[in-house]
């Protein structure tokens, strides 16, 4: 696996630890946020090269919260993960610019082959 | 029913001259009554043909009249006459009161008993009927009473020409004396199943828009349990697994698998048909049912969730009714509070005849004028297709159904409180 970051942020903090745990195993630095507010204050201190975010979440869903990133860390690639998939907000999803977008249960080795390679393409382009 | 109008072949009642035609004040006297006779035809076809069953009770609970609609109900012929209600009401509703009793308590109280509502046989032939019990003028007089098609005409003015001394109707006069009760029946059973079938899917479609919400419930423990599965393996598949820390992981399934278990029972619950009978059940506990399916929408929404409930305070009630109306009104709280707010309910009157629960909002408010109709049918302030407008109206109906009441208080920009009040179970 490629070299590079990787924040989970997801309200479900049980979630948020499988998918954490699952990408640690690959050797891959991943961080867990359970808030929006909390993946912010991350992102100061910290650059992404994937963010895996949650689209339901209180207070800010994930698709305002992958424009808020990108507005410091242009570069960040996004999957959005959601329990509550729409072809509206897929098509919004991916229109706006993320990678991909993922139901849950989402099968933990497409997700891991997902973030191998979109580490790999930030690896190439920065 | 006799539609034929007073002839000249009317006779003259008993003592009364035969009107001739040569005495000018008779032949008032023969049109007069000849006007009464129109008068009372057209009385009889309003009674014959009113859907509500109509009868007169004397003191003793006796049938002293009976209209077509109400022989039908109960499957009565003339002989029914004289005989006390319970007697020849079968096994239907009628026959479990005690006529007398509630005709002696009428005539006490002389007040009307309107309202009750009895319910008897089985499912799926249970009839529901509405009745309710009024007094009559004082009265003293004898009256025949003869059959017209399915109805039977009372008084001396009847198309039929007795004056007092036929088999016929002599045999059936019947004697009016001191206090009467008039007794109205409708039969609503076929109300009550429209009613029921109405309720079950509004409850539907309510579950309907917090698919979400029940989406979330279920596929967030799933793929937790998916991801932890497959981590558990992958860590095995090692040349010397540390297994140290998956126990940690083998809780975290077992704690998601409760979960997902939870809300379906829940959902399960909540979707139950209701049962057609009233039981006893706690007041608190029903809102809590209600709340455990819509944790996840107030977190969504940003709504706190304040909970005033005391427990043991007991209702008479179809407990899935009320958890559906209240479902509707914390679901229309919560529209109204789309940037968040504070949602209280409260258990109130706790120890009075009508104990209350409080459902409020610190939301927009309902404008004086809309507030008149918020609980009319297929009124709704949501765009086209959020909602069938149905919602309030329903909840209404169900609760007083059950004999409690639902009511409204709202302020512009303050918030609206939704009070539903319920029978005490003593």
């Amino acid at each position: 696996m490629a070299d590079g970051r990787v924040l989970v942020v997801d309200d479900e903090p049980d979630h948020g630890l499988t998918v954490r745990a699952i990408l640690a195993r690959d050797a891959v630095a991943v961080d867990f946020a359970a808030s929006p507010e909390d993946a912010l204050a991350q992102a100061c201190q910290q650059t992404y090269d994937v963010a895996i975010l949650d689209l339901r979440m209180p207070g800010r869903d994930g698709l305002s919260l992958m424009h808020a990133l990108r507005r410091g860390q242009p570069s960040l690639r996004v999957i959005i993960l959601t329990a509550y998939p729409s072809p509206t907000t897929c098509r919004t999803a991916l229109t706006e610019g993320a990678s991909a977008y993922l139901e849950k249960p989402c099968a933990p080795e497409a997700l891991r082959a997902m973030v191998a390679s979109l580490l790999a393409q930030s690896s190439k382009s920065p | 029913m006799e539609s034929r109008l007073p002839t000249s072949r009317l006779k003259p009642l008993p003592g009364m001259p035969r009107a001739t035609g040569e005495h000018p004040d008779l032949r008032d006297v023969g049109q007069a009554l000849g006007e009464l006779r129109l008068l009372q035809q057209l009385n009889q076809a309003i009674i014959a043909n009113l859907p509500s069953g109509i009868a007169v009770l004397d003191q003793d609970g006796r049938l002293l009249y009976f209209n077509g609609t109400f022989g039908r109900m109960w499957d009565l012929d003339l002989a029914a006459l004289g005989k006390h209600l319970a007697e020849v009401a079968g096994d239907g509703p009628l026959s479990r009161i005690n006529w007398r009793g509630e005709v002696a308590r009428l005539i006490e109280g002389g007040q009307a008993l309107p309202g009750n509502l009895l319910e008897a046989g089985e499912r799926p032939s249970r009839r529901v009927i509405r009745y309710g019990l009024f007094s009559l003028p004082p009265t003293d007089f004898d009256l025949p009473r003869r059959l017209v098609g399915d109805e039977f005409c009372l008084g001396f003015l009847s198309q039929h020409e007795c004056i007092g001394d036929c088999q016929e109707c002599c045999a059936h006069t019947a004697t009016w004396q001191g206090d009467h009760a008039l007794l109205l029946v409708e039969d609503i059973t076929d109300q009550r199943q429209l009613e029921a079938q109405l309720t079950q899917s509004e409850k539907l479609a309510a579950l309907g828009q917090l698919s979400a919400g029940v989406a979330h419930e279920i596929r967030n423990p799933l793929s937790a349990i998916y991801n932890a599965a497959f981590y558990i393996a992958d860590v095995l598949s090692d040349e010397e697994p540390d297994v140290g820390e998956l126990q940690e992981y083998v809780a975290l399934i077992q704690r998601n698998v409760d979960r997902a278990q939870r809300t379906v029972t829940n959902i399960l619950n909540f979707a139950r048909p209701s049962g057609p009978d009233r039981t006893t059940a706690d007041l608190s506990d029903l809102v809590e049912q209600t709340l455990a399916i819509l944790d996840k929408a107030l977190v969504d929404q940003g709504v706190a969730l304040e909970r005033h409930l005391r427990s043991g305070v007991m209702v008479r009630c179809r407990p899935e009714t009320v958890k559906q109306a209240l479902l509707n009104l914390i679901v229309n709280a919560l529209q109204a509070m789309p940037e968040g707010g504070t949602l209280i309910v409260a258990t109130a009157r706790e120890d009075g005849d009508f104990p209350s629960v409080l459902v409020t909002d610190t939301g927009s408010g309902i404008a004086a004028g809309d507030l008149s109709r918020i609980f009319n049918p297929f009124y709704s302030t949501k765009p086209a297709g959020q909602g069938t407008g149905l919602g309030l109206s329903i909840a209404r109906q169900a609760i007083e159904a059950d004999g409690g009441r639902l009511d409204v208080a709202s302020e512009l920009g303050r918030g609206t409180t939704f009070e539903m009040a319920l029978p005490a179970a003593h």
